[in-house]
């Protein structure tokens, strides 16, 4: 999923450190869903 | 976790108060690079595989969906043998409202909303002050319902967490 649905969602900011790692692909960063 | 991705899927069309509820529900299967010993009851660690769902509604319809989450969730326990329940409400703490997000209001509604139906089910239950949680600062009064005795596999000698359901009030500002 886009990274940047996380830091809609809020999560990014607060479980960063609980996720794996974001990629990029294609000029977009996505998470596998955590 | 699916809320997000759920999200998503609600606001892709246009919808009209008439259309809900709108239940969407998912096996998700989710990857979290959780340090050990963080996580308590379930065994987790690096993914793991959600039965989630959420329902989109109005306030008027809440206590109908939680009743029936509640009735569903017992039903398919004791299909795999617990009948033995303790059940928690965890709700806010008034005095620490800067760890939380929403009104008094919306807090009252939300629990008053999970006791009407576990005392309309005749389920007894423990009020847990300062439990209730979410994203970052805090957004949502929970249930859950813990089963005594799970067998002997996985090795959860104690009580281990089986379904929760929560409510959330807030979540539509953010996706607007």
């Amino acid at each position: 999923m886009r990274r940047q649905l996380f830091f809609t969602s809020g999560h990014e900011g607060y479980y960063a450190q609980n996720f794996f790692d974001f990629m990029e692909l294609d000029d977009a960063e996505y998470r596998v869903k955590p | 976790m699916n809320c997000p991705g759920h999200i998503l899927i609600y606001k892709d069309s246009l919808r009209s108060y008439r259309d809900l509820p709108v239940r969407l529900g998912e096996l998700g299967t989710v990857y979290r690079y959780e340090r050990s010993g963080v996580m308590h009851g379930l065994l987790r660690v690096r993914g793991f595989t959600q039965d989630d769902a959420h329902i989109f509604c109005t306030p008027e319809q809440i206590e109908r969906e939680i009743a029936d989450c509640v009735e569903f969730a017992r039903d398919v326990l004791r299909d795999f043998g617990f009948d033995k329940f303790q059940t928690e409400l965890s709700v806010w703490d008034a005095n620490d409202r800067k760890s939380y997000v929403g009104s008094e209001e919306q807090w009252n509604m939300a629990t008053a909303s999970l006791e009407n139906v576990l005392q309309r089910l005749n389920i007894e239950y423990k009020v847990i002050p300062g439990e209730a949680a979410s994203t970052g600062r805090k957004s949502i009064s929970s249930w859950s319902m813990r089963s005594d005795g799970c067998g002997s596999f996985p090795p959860c000698s104690s009580t281990s967490t089986c379904p929760t359901l929560r409510i959330g009030v807030r979540r539509r500002r953010r996706y607007a």
